[in-house]
């Protein structure tokens, strides 16, 4: 099993963390959301099945996003603040 | 999926909902899955990790956009003064050849004085010569006809003294007791 921080920390050769600096940097650099949603899961059809997984959990939040994603954050004990930060 | 005001109202959260599957996969739910034996402060750790090195790429690009500007500052600077250094020396080298121009000027027109100075003693020497030769032959003339006029002086009294050699004088005034007139002449007298 690959560590993720160890994958956040080494990025070369590891396409999660590849990934996740693209999806990051697209969605801080777009001025179109939704264009760069798209643009990403043509490049990144693994993001495909995260977005799925996403929306899904959404619906079962009672489709409020902010809710999910906090909720979803707390479950596996990562900081929603700290993601947060990530796109500003 | 609904894209609706995806970032402005609640797409932000959706793209971290996204990546948060992205990571643990959601359960079993898709994504990349089988990650959830992952230690989750490395994982938090991670995210500020990646934060602190987007700090660090900003102040990195900050340092490096400060230090081209002052490099181009400092660039303009330089050339700034370099340009104003050579205006400078450009209205200097003007000034030094008004003033070589003006020196030239001014040794042509003490050339041209001194020239005319030498011409002026020259001509003025030469009127001396001329009035002092004029002068000399004045006086030569007129010592000349002094000369003459006392030799032909001298020759009219000598000439006087030789008519009236032997005449009878008389005297050209009397005097109280001067005897009888006609004076006794004595022989020989």
């Amino acid at each position: 099993m690959v560590n993720p921080m160890l994958q956040f920390l080494n990025p070369k050769g590891n396409n999660l963390a590849e990934t996740i600096n693209k999806f990051t940097s697209t969605v801080k650099m777009s001025k179109n959301p939704a264009l760069a949603l798209q643009t990403l899961m043509q490049n990144n059809p693994n993001i495909q099945s995260a977005v799925d997984s996403a929306q899904k959990y959404i619906d079962q939040c009672g489709g409020d996003p902010e809710a999910a994603f906090r909720k979803f954050a707390d479950q596996n004990g990562v900081s929603a603040e700290n993601i947060i930060q990530m796109f500003k | 999926m609904n894209e609706t005001g995806l970032m402005g109202g609640g797409g932000l959260w959706i793209f971290g909902l996204i990546l948060l599957f992205m990571i643990f996969g959601g359960g079993g739910i898709g994504g990349y899955g089988g990650n959830n034996n992952a230690i989750q402060n490395d994982i938090n750790r991670g995210f500020d990790n990646q934060n602190l090195q987007a700090q660090t790429r900003d102040i990195l690009t900050a340092v490096t956009n400060g230090t081209a500007q002052s490099v181009a500052a400092t660039n303009q600077t330089f050339h700034d003064s370099l340009m104003a250094n050579q205006g400078l020396y450009n209205e200097l080298a003007r000034d030094i050849s008004n003033v070589q121009l003006a020196q030239s000027q001014a040794l042509a027109n003490q050339n041209e004085c001194c020239c005319s100075t030498k011409m002026l003693i020259q001509q003025t020497a030469a009127d001396n010569a001329l009035q002092m030769s004029q002068m000399e032959a004045r006086i030569n003339a007129k010592m000349d006809a002094n000369k003459i006029e006392a030799l032909q002086a001298q020759i009219n009294k000598l000439q006087l003294q030789q008519a009236t050699s032997g005449m009878l004088r008389f005297p050209t005034s009397w005097s109280y007791d001067a005897g009888q007139f006609p004076p006794v002449f004595a022989a020989g007298v």
